[in-house]
């Protein structure tokens, strides 16, 4: 009976003790899951967060009793919803760090509540206005003048292109960033802009646009917007009667099988710098495109591997941080990345001193239907 | 470029029509806002998408089921939300909350059977086919298009101005205590006057979704908007009135987006909105009415 008690106490002090030393460490996700980008971002970009935590927890990688746990909550890809909860993220939940919100549009707004309340923001974005409030916002990719750098000189010079057409999302504030940074480089470089027109996420009737373009002389066509309101600009400028003479040029963010699922053969021979594509050739992005197929049967986009990244570079910087680190630390750490491996660009991620991402871009080609990896160089 | 952009505008246009005559029908007809009239048509576009790639339907039979299901489901929103207000003598306030209250449900609906995907009709839907002559250029589906928009206004025309089952309507719409009292039954005039104003909105949905390739749960929210425009312009309760407000400001839209700047035509459209409402509060066409309107 004694012995029975004995054990009893020791199996109770085990316990204990692996309470106390257990550590559940909380991130806020913010998704898109419904609203107008929902079928962009939405469930593909949960995937890639539950894959990321589901790896990090497995192979113990934040040391003994350390987890970590996602806090996803939808968006609804709509300002006020990812204010209201970025405040109850990291005032009520005490979330340690905020990914995703997904877009320049909307990772700004929020990029001040997270330097008020002093929450590392590592957001889905480009946009210096990210940044720009505090040390605590971070962008997952390039400014948007280096991504915009990438596309001018795939345009100029390895396509030939000397006149372009725009259309860009005009309710975006990273879109109209990029359009005014493509226009100035272009010209810069000799080429011409023979026309730059703004639509919305919601447009579905290109007719208008389509018919001006056609009756137009120029090289190409580049479009920054969203990949099924891209595919189908590229669907009615082709039916308008744009011949396959002019090449057709995309953001990074149109890398997306609903491209190829709405675009058909209009977006063959389509080109777009990405930071990520399920080709890449690291490692660590084998193993999450393996891992990805086993859950969806399709390939990870950008939205999937952006977040599945985000969540990684941000468990590398709690792990780096220690045991029981607070906001700043993880933070800093966060801020101190360099050459973090990662499956965005050629597999090693660090941040610049603006805590921009710095990664090697790749190039996609729509071939036959289907999304093919180019190496940049 | 001009001429070609006349026929955009005029197709455009044809479509805002087609959408907005429902919801001018039963406003005409029984004063009623439906403000999830947009909601219909977008399910008039998932029904036909779904029938087509997985029940392998043809188009036009396809287009013919969206048309009754959306039918189907505006006479459920009779029944489930306008009906239970007007025995509670609810106003005009509460009819709009309602139908807006309505028009989400049928919008969140939407988003988890598509899982918030954008859809769009395989490509061989519909055999596309362009007719070019003297530089312009018309497609076999912009013919289809107008085809079908004058043969749905020429057959709302004579269901409500030549046939019983119209008059019964137009009694109802002029004064339903009376048509009561002549043994037509008010219930049964509603129903038709929303299935009616359901089919509209579920061609209009399937053709947009094939014409303009793409279907998604949001799709009627803009359109909505564009057809709130159109039946204003054209006079509320005005069939005739809507199909030519709609020709315009499709041709308006099209012509501001060619020659002035995409990013205006909203702008410029709710510009004259506005001055038109200055001018002539009810609409472009009020008094241009071929057919009856309940005053």
């Amino acid at each position: 009976m004694k012995l029975g008690r004995l054990l009893l106490a020791v199996l109770a002090g085990v316990v204990l003790v692996d309470v106390v030393h257990a550590e559940e460490i909380v991130v806020g996700v913010q998704i898109p899951l419904s609203g107008p980008v929902a079928a962009i971002a939405g469930p593909r970009a949960r995937h890639g967060v539950d894959i990321a935590v589901q790896e990090i927890n497995s192979s113990g990688m934040l040391g003994p009793g350390r987890t970590i746990k996602a806090l996803i909550e939808d968006n609804a890809g709509d300002k006020t919803q990812a204010i209201t909860l970025a405040n109850r993220f990291m005032s009520s939940d005490k979330v340690s760090a905020l990914i995703g919100v997904f877009g320049s549009g909307l990772s700004v707004p929020v990029a001040p509540i997270a330097n008020d309340l002093k929450t590392p923001f590592l957001a889905f974005g480009s946009s210096p206005g990210i940044v720009e409030p505090g040390p605590w916002g971070f962008c997952l990719f390039y400014q948007s003048e280096k991504q915009v750098a990438i596309t001018s000189d795939l345009a100029m010079g390895r396509l030939g292109v000397r006149s372009l057409a725009i259309i860009f999302d005009k309710t975006n504030d990273g879109s109209v960033r990029m359009k005014n940074s493509l226009e100035a480089q272009v010209r810069a470089r000799g080429g011409q802009i023979v026309s730059s027109d703004g639509i919305t996420p919601t447009d579905t009737n290109f007719g208008p646009l389509a018919t001006k373009l056609a009756s137009m002389k120029f090289d190409a066509l580049y479009v920054e917007s969203n990949p099924a309101v891209g595919a189908n600009v590229f669907v009615q400028v082709r039916q308008a009667g744009v011949g396959p003479n002019v090449k057709f040029l995309g953001a990074p963010q149109m890398n997306s099988p609903v491209l190829m699922q709405i675009g058909g053969k209009a977006v063959d021979g389509m080109f777009m710098p990405t930071p990520y594509h399920a080709g890449m050739p690291s490692p660590e992005n084998k193993a999450f495109v393996d891992e990805f197929r086993k859950r969806t049967s399709s390939d990870p986009d950008l939205p999937s591997g952006g977040y599945y990244a985000s969540m990684m570079l941000i468990a590398h910087a709690i792990r780096n941080a220690g045991p029981g680190a607070d906001r700043q630390k993880i933070r800093d750490a966060l801020a101190a990345l360099k050459n973090t491996p990662s499956v965005l660009g050629q597999g090693k991620y660090s941040f610049d001193v603006q805590r921009f991402g710095e990664y090697q871009d790749g190039l996609v080609q729509i071939a036959d239907g289907k999304a093919k990896y180019v190496p940049l160089n | 470029m001009f001429t070609q952009q006349i026929i955009n505008g005029i197709v455009t246009g044809a479509v805002y029509a087609l959408l907005a005559l429902g919801l001018t029908l039963v406003f005409g007809m029984h004063r009623i806002l439906n403000f999830a009239h947009g909601a219909v048509f977008m399910w008039g576009g998932l029904i036909g998408y779904y029938l087509v790639t997985a029940a392998n339907f043809p188009f036009w039979a396809a287009f013919v089921c969206a048309m009754v299901g959306a039918g189907l489901i505006s006479i459920c929103l009779d029944l489930l939300v306008f009906r239970p207000l007007r025995r509670r003598k609810g106003d005009e306030l509460s009819t709009i909350v309602a139908s807006i209250g309505a028009n989400l449900v049928l919008i969140t609906i939407a988003q988890q059977v598509t899982n918030a995907q954008s859809l769009r009709f395989p490509f061989d839907t519909f055999p596309l086919e362009f007719y070019r002559a003297y530089g312009l250029q018309i497609s076999s589906l912009q013919v289809v298009i107008i085809v079908t928009v004058v043969l749905m206004v020429g057959g709302l025309l004579v269901y409500l101005f030549k046939t019983p089952l119209g008059a019964q309507v137009r009694a109802v719409s002029i004064d339903e205590p009376a048509s009561t009292l002549l043994g037509v039954n008010p219930a049964r005039v509603y129903l038709q006057t929303f299935f009616l104003s359901g089919m509209l909105a579920g061609a209009a949905g399937a053709i947009i979704g094939l014409t303009f390739n793409s279907i998604s749960y949001t799709m009627g929210e803009s359109l909505m908007l564009q057809a709130f425009v159109v039946i204003i312009l054209g006079g509320l309760g005005s069939i005739v009135g809507t199909v030519a407000a709609g020709v315009l400001i499709g041709m308006i839209q099209t012509l501001v987006t060619a020659y002035i700047s995409s990013e205006l035509s909203d702008a410029i459209l709710f510009g004259i909105l506005f001055i038109v409402l200055l001018v002539r509060p009810n609409g472009i066409f009020a008094g241009f009415h071929v057919e009856h309107r309940a005053a």
